[in-house]
């Protein structure tokens, strides 16, 4: 039995992708000194605790899968994926957006050429939480951008709203691609405690694809307005990584350990909201346009 | 100019009628409203004048081919625009400066000093102006109506995705080596057909420029704020016509607003084979209690039938009043000397966020909207 300790704000997905795999156990982490009994660590969504604890873990020999939306820059990613490699320990920085019904859905669209070239993708992320929480699912967003859009960003421009009022818990990120394809995101942590929301429009020269939360709505009359709840999806987001995972640690099968250049973005994204200014992508790096 | 009493019919001359003639029938339709004649300039294009005889005759009036001429014969109070883009505020002008309220297709231009002329002639005269919108569809009304509730709290973000499914002519990369670029008023001609000529005219215009009113005019009305300061980027990405024409069939504006609310508006002619309707239109709304997914087509009911024709709507809009509220608005400023639901000074700040974007699509910068007429008349306090 492979033994897995979970960390995160999202740990409940991991939770139960691992009920749908056989021979893996995942259990949360209650604190540090319990890391000892797992045979690897997992973390999902925004992790409260240091990366320290992350790189602890694979320094002792923990094998390490990390949701990208885990990390804060490419720095940190690079120093866990150093630490990983010392330890000879199997690593994966995942994007599990990607692995949401709905993305495998307009992705193979898209590879099977039925949208034509992507022009806008246009995303909302609602839901509530701390400004921590905000960027993990922001950098999830990002990523997914680049991966339906099949290329870094080559200029952004990101907002947040009055600075008194919560703007570390709304961004807006406007991004530009080569070809003149183009992603605007919105997204925030101040929907009061309840349901997310989520919407996802790709548009193609071809083509176009919706995945919308208020499309796929049901509806509850208990008294007073109705109520809407969206229809659940499960854990599938996180089964097809914990699989590459799991098959990453027993050595059947080859496993590329994940993208994160996403994280290279939402540094530019910092700086623009920072200064107010358009970025423009230079070699590995943005500036100011 | 004689004013007819209240509950009289206001007597309408339609100044050009060129284009899918939803205004003027709109305008028609509601009991105050009465068109007597259908007028252009003598110097129009024969095709113009074609149509403007079609109109006339479909609704039994006559046409005269000298504006200032129909307007003193035929005794009128209200102008009716639906020419050109190009000369939409000319026409405008015209008629306010000979004392008439005016009714005008969007978009108001594509020259932002076209509009301050319209906006110094309107309120030198003393005349209203309506800009013709979406503002009273049934999904807007009840967005309005839970914002002023206070259920979401103060908005601080909206965003509106406004994509019309409609193609424009052959698809982008279907023009063969050698073949001349797609004339663009001829293209406009052609899709008169389907009415989806709303860019008719000699100079190109995108769709931000075409339909850009209608979601920006759906921002002002919920958030009741003018845009500061935009970041756009657009494109030609699915139309030959446009991407001939260097004009936009897709673009994407970040709006920065009074009070540090933040908008977006995502808009394009996506094509019809995007989707089953017109369109996918949704506005989204955030604020400090909470947020609102608005689908701006509904209420729909769905009809589907054996042999149905592949281009007809499977969605049907029902319990529409827009136009006929819009003209109680414009009934009512005139009546009671209040102010339309899009008057010319709201009309030129939307020219003034698309020309920014514009501008922003081009440098690839964030722009400034240049937020007053310049020299406009300045009412007395």
């Amino acid at each position: 039995m492979l033994r897995i300790g979970v960390i995160g704000t999202e740990t409940s997905h991991l939770l139960d992708a691992g009920k749908c795999l056989h021979g893996v156990e995942c259990t949360p982490v209650t604190d540090a000194a319990s890391l000892a009994q797992f045979d690897a660590l997992a973390c999902c969504g925004a992790i409260n605790e240091n990366t320290q604890a992350v790189l602890g873990a694979a320094k002792s020999g923990k094998h390490l899968l990390l949701d990208l939306a885990a990390l804060k820059s490419t720095k940190e990613a690079e120093s866990i994926i150093t630490a990983c490699h010392k330890a000879s320990v199997s690593y994966i920085l995942t994007q599990p957006r990607r692995f949401s019904p709905a993305v495998q859905a307009i992705r193979q669209s898209l590879d099977a050429g039925e949208l034509g070239a992507p022009g806008l993708l246009r995303i909302h992320r609602w839901g509530c939480g701390a400004s921590e929480e905000l960027n993990s699912r922001l950098i999830g967003e990002i990523d997914l951008a680049i991966y339906l859009l099949q290329g870094m960003p080559t200029s952004l421009y990101a907002v947040t709203t009055n600075p008194n009022e919560g703007a570390d818990r709304f961004v807006q990120v406007h991004l530009g691609f080569e070809g003149g394809g183009m992603a605007l995101i919105d997204a925030t942590t101040r929907l009061p405690e309840g349901d997310d929301y989520y919407s996802l429009s790709l548009l193609g020269a071809n083509g176009a694809a919706y995945a919308d939360d208020h499309h796929n709505m049901q509806l509850l009359f208990g008294g007073g307005s109705a109520e809407a709840e969206p229809t659940r999806q499960g854990a599938r987001e996180w089964v097809e990584p914990l699989q590459q995972f799991v098959s990453a640690i027993d050595g059947t099968q080859q496993v590329a350990t994940g993208d994160y250049t996403a994280l290279a973005v939402i540094d530019a994204v910092l700086q623009s909201i920072k200064t107010g200014n358009a970025m423009q992508r230079r070699g590995d790096s943005y500036e100011p346009a | 100019m004689n004013q007819p009493s209240q509950n009289q019919p206001l007597r309408c001359a339609v100044l050009s009628v060129v284009k899918h003639a939803y205004v003027p029938l709109g305008v028609a339709a509601h009991p105050r409203f009465e068109l007597v004649v259908v007028a252009d300039d003598a110097d129009a294009p024969d095709w113009a004048h074609d149509r403007n005889q079609l109109f006339a005759d479909e609704q039994g009036i006559p046409y005269v081919r000298d504006v200032e001429q129909a307007i003193k014969q035929y005794d009128v109070q209200v102008a009716v625009v639906s020419s050109e883009a190009e000369r939409h505020c000319a026409l405008t002008v015209r008629a306010a400066n000979l004392g008439l309220h005016v009714v005008q297709d969007k978009p108001m231009s594509n020259n932002i000093e076209q509009c301050d002329r319209v906006v110094e002639a309107c309120e030198a005269n003393g005349v209203k102006f309506l800009m013709w919108n979406r503002n009273f569809l049934p999904a807007v009304l009840h967005a309005r109506e839970i914002v002023d509730s206070g259920r979401i709290g103060e908005p601080y973000a909206i965003h509106v995705d406004f994509y019309f499914a409609k193609d424009a002519g052959p698809p982008k990369g279907s023009r063969a080596s050698g073949d001349p670029p797609i004339d663009w008023l001829e293209r406009q001609l052609e899709a008169h057909a389907d009415g989806s000529d709303g860019g008719v005219g000699r100079e190109p215009m995108g769709e931000l420029q075409v339909e850009g009113i209608y979601p920006l005019g759906y921002i002002r009305m919920l958030c009741g704020v003018e845009v500061e300061k935009v970041f756009a980027r657009t494109t030609s990405h699915f139309h030959q016509a446009h991407f001939d024409n260097e004009v936009d069939d897709l673009s994407t504006v970040t709006l920065q607003m009074q009070g540090g609310i933040v908008g977006s508006l995502c808009i394009g002619r996506i094509g019809a084979a995007s989707h089953p309707d017109i369109g996918e239109i949704k506005v989204h709304l955030l604020g400090s209690k909470g947020g609102l997914v608005v689908s701006e087509a509904r209420p729909e009911v769905e009809v589907y039938y054996r042999s149905q024709p592949r281009g007809e709507f499977r969605r049907r809009r029902i319990a529409n009043d827009n136009d006929d509220l819009l003209m109680q608005n414009f009934a009512d400023a005139i009546d009671n000397d209040g102010e339309t639901i899009l008057d010319a000074r709201a009309g030129r700040a939307i020219c003034a966020t698309v020309a920014a974007a514009i501008r922003s699509g081009r440098t690839g910068r964030p722009e400034p909207v240049n937020a007053e007429p310049s020299d406009a008349y300045q009412p007395d306090a």
